[in-house]
């Protein structure tokens, strides 16, 4: 009975290990050989340095920093903003088909092409930001060389493109509560903060998850937007894991560092996964033991 | 726990007067009055589309009403939001909140309203002992059989020991058997609260079985309220007519006048029998019967009348059969508007 | 509605496309015909197009044709190490930054040059633009166009171009204080290789040196100097905040705009200073970068030229090409039409050129000046932890000495990891 289930499963199991584990293989394999312009791009195997090098790059360390900042704070705006929009599309409005169509718009639009207009708008002395202060006798913003405010920068761009993502993915989620919930929970008396918060949120969770997870997902390898908008930049403030493997393997032709690098963030990913999924199951214990 | 009253006209239970409800060019209720009295369960009876949910949800507040208003206990309740009517309601689907353990489903509404937890539990404790919930307490409603969610919203609106008791056909999701099971027990649970009751179905069999009183709604109107057997007998029209008694009233055709024969006033003899002073009667041919165990109903084929269903206990011998019944007993209607005609059976009592 | 000019190259493209269709029929009824292939920056695609017509029209046995890379030079770079990594490359020739050469060469995708041009192949080139097209002892690349940073300055506001920064910093103090320009000196100091190019000059300015005989020499002095200088550029607020994030479109904008009084940019600014809707129109010159008594006015070689690909199916063909575009001829059409600066000695002294273009000598002397970066297959991560740890200094982030301290320690380090291939 046990084998014929994995016989089934097979072709699932080889399409995955052809898509997901070779790649990884292969990486870990190049992880272990240098191959990069000075060996004439010939693999040449070299053990664990470039495991000891990531140890102690503190560049690879600062950009994990600096990834972690950008998905923190662009993830949680998405979904805050991602959340109050849907809730608001979900109001019986007037319009409301224009409605959502015109707030998916920055989401239809190529990252490069909203990073190109973002660059624009952040000009310092010529974008309208600064023109708008400048004609308020105010001095100008440097958004983009500015370390402490270009990260900022980059945060608010991405969730002005990915915001109707959230709000797309929470809205289908808002559609499949029924209306004699809340009928229900207005004659208990329920505030509306109480009603999101006991019968909304609660009944949404699973498309938060959802959610968070792609949205954690693309953040975490956020590259074009970076690229077209600071290039890293200012003083590295903005460079993103990805841009690093990036720039290894385009740039430098150092392609077992690139791959050290990349599997040196995807472990990153695992082990913040796990811990995510460690603290979600002990804090549900823990509700569950107050009540 | 009632609410606090407030000099009315000292009535105490619910009051519709003139409610209506429009939507666009729809209307869904129109000018409806009624009242229930405490300790009343009043049913309101109609297919579907003929405002009956529209006027519960005008009640317990759910949608605003156009026009007229509605008293509770004295004090006038038309534009109080939902949650301070007092008024606890039963949804058709009973809206049990599928995150929430029996228990937090039925405690919600008082840990919202700030209750202690100590009279929190208290409550609890009753409420499920009553309803005999106690070995599900922390089951999830997806682990509920159909009776035991329906017992789990009763006891979520039991709970709150409202002013009004709201149920919008509570029964229509469970199986006939179970229905019939829990009729009595409900209408006594429902009487024992003391409070006005008002029961929507589209089923007459529940409607006569529960309810004191009976609103037949068609189209948003009022079209006829009373007693069980009032509206059975002595039915404002020929909608409230058909609508009760199953089978349903008989309709012939007699000129501009319609007569309505109840299926189990009329008598079946052989063909050609003498019709006795004061009775009336049709010659057919019997086309098929029905068995309901204890009675059965013949179907008879009579000429240009059509066909009429006859209850009778015993199954006819012959197939040509004469239909005969007491003229009295003849419901007369309007051919054309379906208003009762004067001189029917029963003598007006009200 | 069409600009003459348009119309023109419609018709060109109408007979070449007339022309190139019955050659090529006629090619293929006689003899076989080798197809060369060209990758080159979308602005050089455009300036050869009537070059390319004109060699396919006299070389009936090739067929030449270009592909219109993208627009920005690190983006052409990533196109060409794309198709060069998947192994067999679709192009015999690749116009190559003077940046590029090294790494290109020690990944095995370039064929040596020596021995398909001669030994005489660069003895024609003006001085600077010979340099960075031999890496190793051997040739891997032939100049097509060359270029340098020059410093722009506004006719209209001094009569002479300052030649110490100390000067620079005066004058332009005097006109921002006079309120005649927001900002005195725009530049760019964004974090990417453009910053490297800055940084070079300054550097040589002020005595330093980026390497001497493949040892960074980065936290020299003059080095800190030199970063210092930049720094407070910004801090005195000659130089904007903003051109931590500005790249060579940024700062002549902000120039373009009459808001600086000097500007560090390329030569291709010059006439985009002087197209007729220019506010700055006949009001603008060039010279070299101002550096400290006793030492060169540096300008960074930035030249344009063409490689040939280890991959090329044709290479005969192919350097025919080569031959072709950086020809004399060439050149000069690409200057008068274009205004592309040649690396021809013979096409810089060329009277009728001379005649029509009036700064060529400035650039010749310019080029002259010519510095280059460091020759090493691992140039780009030098850069990288160049213009990284020099865009610090310039936000602020970092004291110059810490920072350039730092950058030698990081640029040694690569060096020895890379086993001295400097």
């Amino acid at each position: 009975m046990r084998w014929r289930l994995w016989l089934l499963m097979a072709p699932a199991l080889a399409l995955l290990l052809a898509i997901f584990a070779a790649p990884l293989l292969h990486y870990l394999w190049l992880s272990t050989q240098a191959q990069s312009v000075l060996t004439g791009l010939q693999p040449q195997p070299i053990g664990a340095q470039q495991w000891l090098r990531l140890w102690n790059d503190g560049r690879f360390w600062q950009d994990t920093w600096q990834t972690l900042r950008f998905s923190a704070a662009s993830v949680s705006l998405e979904m805050l903003l991602g959340l109050a929009v849907a809730l608001l599309l979900n109001q019986p409005l007037r319009g409301r088909g224009v409605l959502r169509t015109i707030s998916l718009l920055p989401w239809a639009l190529p990252t490069t092409v909203m990073a190109l207009g973002w660059r624009w708008i952040f000009n310092d002395p010529y974008g309208p930001i600064s023109r708008l202060l400048a004609g308020l006798e105010l001095p100008a913003i440097p958004f983009l060389s500015n370390p402490a405010l270009t990260w900022m920068a980059t945060v608010g761009a991405d969730t002005w493109k990915t915001t109707p993502f959230v709000a797309l993915l929470l809205l289908a989620g808002l559609q499949t509560i029924p209306a004699d919930l809340y009928e229900a929970a207005a004659l208990e008396g329920a505030t509306p903060w109480q009603t999101l918060r006991r019968i909304t949120l609660p009944l949404l969770t699973p498309y938060l998850l959802i959610a968070l997870l792609f949205r954690l997902a693309q953040a975490l390898g956020v590259f074009d937007l970076i690229q077209v908008l600071t290039g890293g930049g200012p003083a590295g403030s903005t460079e993103s894991l990805a841009l690093y493997a990036y720039l290894n393997a385009m740039r430098f032709l150092d392609f077992g560092y690139s791959a050290t690098l990349l599997l040196g963030s995807f472990a990153i990913l695992l082990i913040l996964c796990g811990a995510g999924a460690v603290i979600w199951r002990w804090s549900l214990r823990w509700q569950g033991g107050l009540r | 726990m009632s609410g606090p009253m407030s000099a009315g006209d000292g009535f105490q239970g619910l009051k519709l007067r003139q409610l209506s409800r429009r939507v666009g060019s729809h209307t869904l209720v129109d000018q409806l009055s009624l009242t229930v009295a405490p300790g009343e369960i009043l049913a309101l009876l109609g297919p579907s589309g003929c405002g009956k949910s529209s006027t519960l949800r005008l009640i317990a507040g759910l949608d605003p009403a156009s026009s007229g208003e509605i008293q509770l206990g004295g004090r006038n309740i038309t534009a109080l939001p939902p949650a301070e009517r007092q008024v606890a309601m039963v949804f058709q689907s009973y809206a049990l909140f599928p995150h929430l353990s029996v228990e937090r489903n039925l405690s919600l509404g008082m840990e919202l309203r700030g209750m202690g937890r100590a009279e929190i539990q208290r409550d609890l404790d009753q409420v499920l002992a009553l309803m005999q919930l106690e070995g599900l307490r922390q089951r999830k409603p997806a682990e509920l059989s159909g009776g035991q969610r329906q017992r789990v919203a009763l006891a979520r609106a039991l709970i709150r020991r409202p002013a009004l008791f709201l149920l919008d056909e509570p029964m229509s999701n469970l199986d006939a058997q179970l229905r019939d099971n829990l009729r009595a027990e409900l209408r006594t649970l429902l009487r024992s609260t003391g409070v006005p009751v008002v029961y929507v179905t589209h089923d007459q069999h529940e409607a006569m079985g529960l309810a004191d009183r009976i609103v037949v709604l068609r189209e948003g109107r009022l079209q006829q309220l009373g007693t069980a057997e009032r509206l059975y007998r002595d039915p404002a029209n020929r909608f409230v007519a058909r609508f009760l008694g199953s089978p349903t009233v008989n309709l012939i055709e007699r000129g501009t006048t319609q007569l309505g024969l109840r299926p189990e006033l009329l008598e079946l003899t052989d063909a050609g029998s003498p019709v006795p002073q004061g009775w009336e009667a049709l010659e057919g041919q019997l086309s098929h019967r029905e068995w309901l165990g204890d009675r059965v109903i013949s179907h008879v084929q009579c000429a240009e009348q059509g066909t009429l269903r006859v209850l009778s206990r015993e199954a006819p011998i012959s197939s040509a059969l004469q239909v005969r019944w007491r003229q009295a007993d003849a419901l007369r209607f309007d051919a054309r508007s379906g208003e009762r005609l004067p001189g029917s059976n029963t003598p007006h009592t009200e | 509605m069409i600009p003459p000019r348009a119309l023109r190259r419609w018709a060109l493209l109408l007979i070449a496309l007339l022309g190139s269709l019955s050659l090529g029929l006629w090619g293929l009824a006689t003899e076989r015909v080798e197809p060369v292939s060209v990758l080159m920056p979308a602005p050089f695609a455009d300036a050869t197009a009537e070059l390319v017509n004109a060699f396919n029209r006299s070389h009936p046995r090739i067929a030449l044709s270009v592909t219109r890379g993208p627009l920005e030079t690190e983006a052409v770079s990533d196109l060409a190490i794309s198709s060069l990594l998947l192994g067999e490359s679709p192009y015999d020739l690749l116009l190559m930054d003077v940046s590029w050469t090294p790494k290109y060469a020690a990944a095995g995708w370039l064929e040596p040059l020596d021995r398909w041009l001669g030994p005489d192949a660069l003895s024609d080139l003006a001085p600077g633009a010979e340099l960075g097209n031999a890496f190793s002892g051997q040739l891997w690349r032939f100049p097509l166009v060359a270029d340098m940073g020059l410093l722009y300055w506004r006719t209209d506001l001094m009569d002479a171009p300052p030649r110490t920064p100390a000067e620079l910093v005066a004058i332009s103090r005097r006109l921002q204080r006079e309120g005649r320009v927001p900002w005195g000196y725009v530049w760019q100091g964004k974090q990417y290789e453009g910053l490297s190019c800055v940084v070079l000059e300054v550097l040589r300015g002020f005595g330093g040196h980026w390497h001497v005989e493949n040892q960074p020499q980065l936290d020299s002095p003059a080095a800190v100097a030199a970063a210092s200088w930049l720094q407070d550029l910004v801090r005195q607020g000659i130089t904007p905040e903003a051109v931590a994030n500005m790249g060579e479109p940024e700062a002549l904008q902000l120039f373009q705009a009459g808001d600086a009084a000097f500007m560090r940019n390329w030569p291709y600014a010059w006439a985009e200073l002087n197209k007729p809707d220019s506010p700055l129109r006949g009001k603008v010159a060039f010279t070299t970068m101002v550096s400290e008594e006793g030492q060169p006015h540096a300008a960074t070689q930035g030249s344009w030229g063409f490689s040939l690909l280890t991959g090329s199916q044709h290479k005969a063909a192919a350097v025919e090409v080569l031959r072709f575009l950086t020809s004399a001829e060439a050149q000069k059409q690409l200057n008068l039409r274009w205004g592309y600066t040649p690396t021809r000695l013979s096409v810089f002294e060329d009277p009728e050129l001379r005649a029509a273009n009036p700064v060529l000598a400035d650039l010749q002397q310019a080029l002259a000046a010519a510095v280059l970066r460091p020759l090493s297959p691992v140039y780009a991560q030098l850069s990288d932890l160049l213009y990284r740890d020099v865009n610090t200094v310039i936000t602020g982030d970092q004291p110059a000495p810490t920072a350039m301290r730092e950058l030698q320690s990081n640029s040694e380090r690569l060096l020895r990891s890379s086993g001295g291939q400097g």
